[in-house]
């Protein structure tokens, strides 16, 4: 390992036998020092194996042990000599985050702080094993795998100008429904408009501190205001077709002569009937979830509406959506020459900076936004894309806090009424299905998200413009 | 027979222990239900697994998944029956499930993951 840069440190290519590029891990000493405890950074040196890599296997400070890639990961692909894999990706494909500004102030809400954390758990199910208000059969289900959040606008459950403001508009062309098991529609067909369980929560925050204030009114923000944040995925649907094609990768790995240097890394040729098929699916199930967070910002403003009136309610704006778990071909400088490339972030965000052609207009001179979820205890973050991310990571930033302690651990170690007093204390209140889910996401088992971001914004990744603080959380 | 939980960063690690296939299967089950749930309801069903592969690994992968699968809607997986087990050019398995449909589960899998998969054995010497 060498440090190459002020929060840059580099695993040679020559390294490790097998590796095809060098790894770079983006990250404080304290960071890398806990990412050397498990397997991440041996992660990222396997990623470096793959073939067709393209000039690094990355890690973003939020690293730690992954599924095959490390959480964290990116790697962009050749798309004639390079590879898709569901490692890559994981088995939440596009879970993502998605941020409301509401028109309230935190003295607006504090007040109605019990009623609106009950009606936001009665609109929106979380937990393990719920199941959603709409109940999707054939053609619907298809509609929705092919179309994302467009289907979910067109049927009444949203605004067209929130596509605007999510990443790809909600939906990814490629997709095809019949590249997707029974199995997975089986388990997603009563799962839209619902939270989930694990780490996907549904937080109210106020906006706490400004970093650049310029940007942060182009969004609409300002000290004191009440946001809306919430992370989910493509639930059931997504971990199945995850399931389904790794399987199928582990037999096209055999079958195409892929060295695998780690089971999980499993991959077809990108440009094979294996490849193509998952990179159908893939894009299925991303659609799935860019619905499922559209639904459920429908269900957050039903919610608002019952506790303070349509005007609030329809005066829900969503700021942006991001992806952080997905696949995806972008147009990157390789060599000096613009090119397109299969780039895989595993645990990591778009960050496309000011004057990107994907930026959505209305944000096209500031950057992209990105959503940076933190824990319960402590802020979460948006940031903006910068150049540097294009130069340096795919045009990609952190996703997260990323997790210190094991869920067992965090158990082991946490105590129920102890959580839920240093919560009240901040001003917290919680709402949760199950107290061991929280004792398993408590604050403590998470690294302090300042750090991290504070690494993305040193190396020029992306740059802060608000930190938010919790004020109620809804828990699976 | 048993299984202890171990500790991983991001995901859940079982050891399993067990004489038989058999009780190695059954206790991934105990694991995967007792993590998953915490209450199971009265109903009792049986259900059958034929599952086929090129590798023994493909039996296990496509056994948890479909235990994970059942579990997904709310079943609880109780005992299992093997009734065949052939590990060869083609392996193959056959097995009975009892499962308590509608309980409450508190805590969800998303899929098993191949990581760390393999197999070990407690060997005692007499010296």
């Amino acid at each position: 390992m060498v440090k190459v840069g002020e929060y840059i440190y580099e695993i040679p290519a020559d390294a490790h036998a097998g590796m095809n590029v060098p790894g770079r891990i983006y990250a404080s000493e304290a960071i890398l020092k806990k990412a050397q405890e498990d397997k991440a950074l041996e992660q990222v040196v396997n990623v470096a194996t793959l073939p067709g890599i393209l000039k690094y296997s990355l890690a973003m400070p939020d690293i730690h042990w992954g599924y095959g890639f490390p959480i964290g990961g990116v790697a962009a692909f050749d798309l004639q000599e390079g590879v898709i894999t569901p490692g890559g990706i994981g088995f939440d494909i596009n879970c993502g985050v998605r941020m409301l500004r509401t028109p309230l102030t935190i003295n607006d809400v504090v007040p109605h702080m019990d009623k609106l954390l009950d009606a936001l758990f009665r609109e929106v199910p979380s937990g393990v094993g719920s199941e959603g208000f709409i109940k999707l059969r054939g053609r619907d289900l298809d509609s929705v795998l092919s179309t994302g959040a467009h289907w979910s606008v067109k049927n009444g459950y949203g605004l067209p100008e929130d596509l605007a403001h999510t990443e790809s508009s909600g939906f990814m062309s490629g997709a095809n429904p019949d590249k997707v098991s029974q199995k997975a529609k089986e388990r997603g067909s009563d799962q839209l408009g619902t939270l989930g369980s694990g780490n996907h929560f549904l937080e109210i925050q106020v906006v706490d501190e400004l970093f650049d204030e310029q940007s942060a009114k182009k969004m609409g923000l300002s000290l004191g205001q009440v946001t809306v944040m919430f992370h989910t995925g493509s639930r059931g649907l997504g971990h199945q077709v995850a399931t389904d094609y790794i399987e199928v990768m582990l037999r096209a790995s055999k079958k195409y002569g892929i060295k695998l240097v780690d089971k999980q890394l499993a991959a077809a040729p990108f440009n094979t009937p294996e490849g193509q098929d998952y990179w159908a699916a893939m894009q299925a199930a991303a659609n799935f979830a860019w619905a499922n967070r559209q639904v459920i910002t429908h269900y957050i403003r039903k919610a608002f509406e019952t506790v303070f009136g349509k005007a609030v309610a329809e005066n829900l704006v969503v700021v942006y959506d991001v992806a952080h778990n997905i696949a995806k071909i972008e147009e990157h400088i390789v060599n000096g020459n613009k090119r397109k490339v299969l780039v895989h972030r595993k645990g990591a965000t778009r960050a496309f900076p000011a004057g990107h052609p994907e930026v959505p207009e209305s944000y096209r001179d500031i950057g992209q936004p990105v959503i940076i979820p933190g824990d319960m205890g402590r802020t979460s973050f948006l940031l903006l894309g910068l150049e540097g991310s294009m130069a340096e990571s795919w045009g990609s930033t952190c996703h997260g806090a990323g997790r210190l302690l094991s869920r067992k651990e965090a158990v082991r170690r946490g105590n129920y009424g102890n959580l839920m007093a240093a919560l009240a204390e901040k001003g917290i209140k919680v709402k949760s299905a199950e107290r061991e889910t929280l004792l398993e996401e408590a604050p403590d088992a998470y690294k302090d998200v300042a750090e991290v971001v504070l690494v993305v914004e040193r190396v020029g990744l992306s740059k802060r413009v608000a930190k938010l603080r919790p004020l109620g959380v809804v828990k699976g | 027979m048993g299984y202890t939980f171990v500790g991983h960063t991001a995901d859940l690690g079982v050891v399993i222990n067990g004489e038989t296939v058999e009780e190695l299967m059954q206790s991934a089950l105990d694991a995967l239900r007792d993590w998953s749930f915490s209450h199971l309801s009265e109903e009792r069903s049986l259900t059958s697994f034929e599952i086929s592969g090129e590798t023994e690994t493909d039996l296990w992968f496509r056994l948890l998944n479909e235990l994970i699968f059942l579990m997904d809607k709310n079943s609880a997986p109780l005992k299992l029956n093997l009734r065949e087990y052939h590990v060869g050019r083609i392996c193959y398995l056959r097995c009975d499930l009892e499962v308590a449909p509608n309980s409450k589960r508190s805590r969800g899998i998303k899929a098993f993951t191949l990581h760390k998969f393999g197999f070990s054995a407690n060997l005692v010497f007499d010296v």
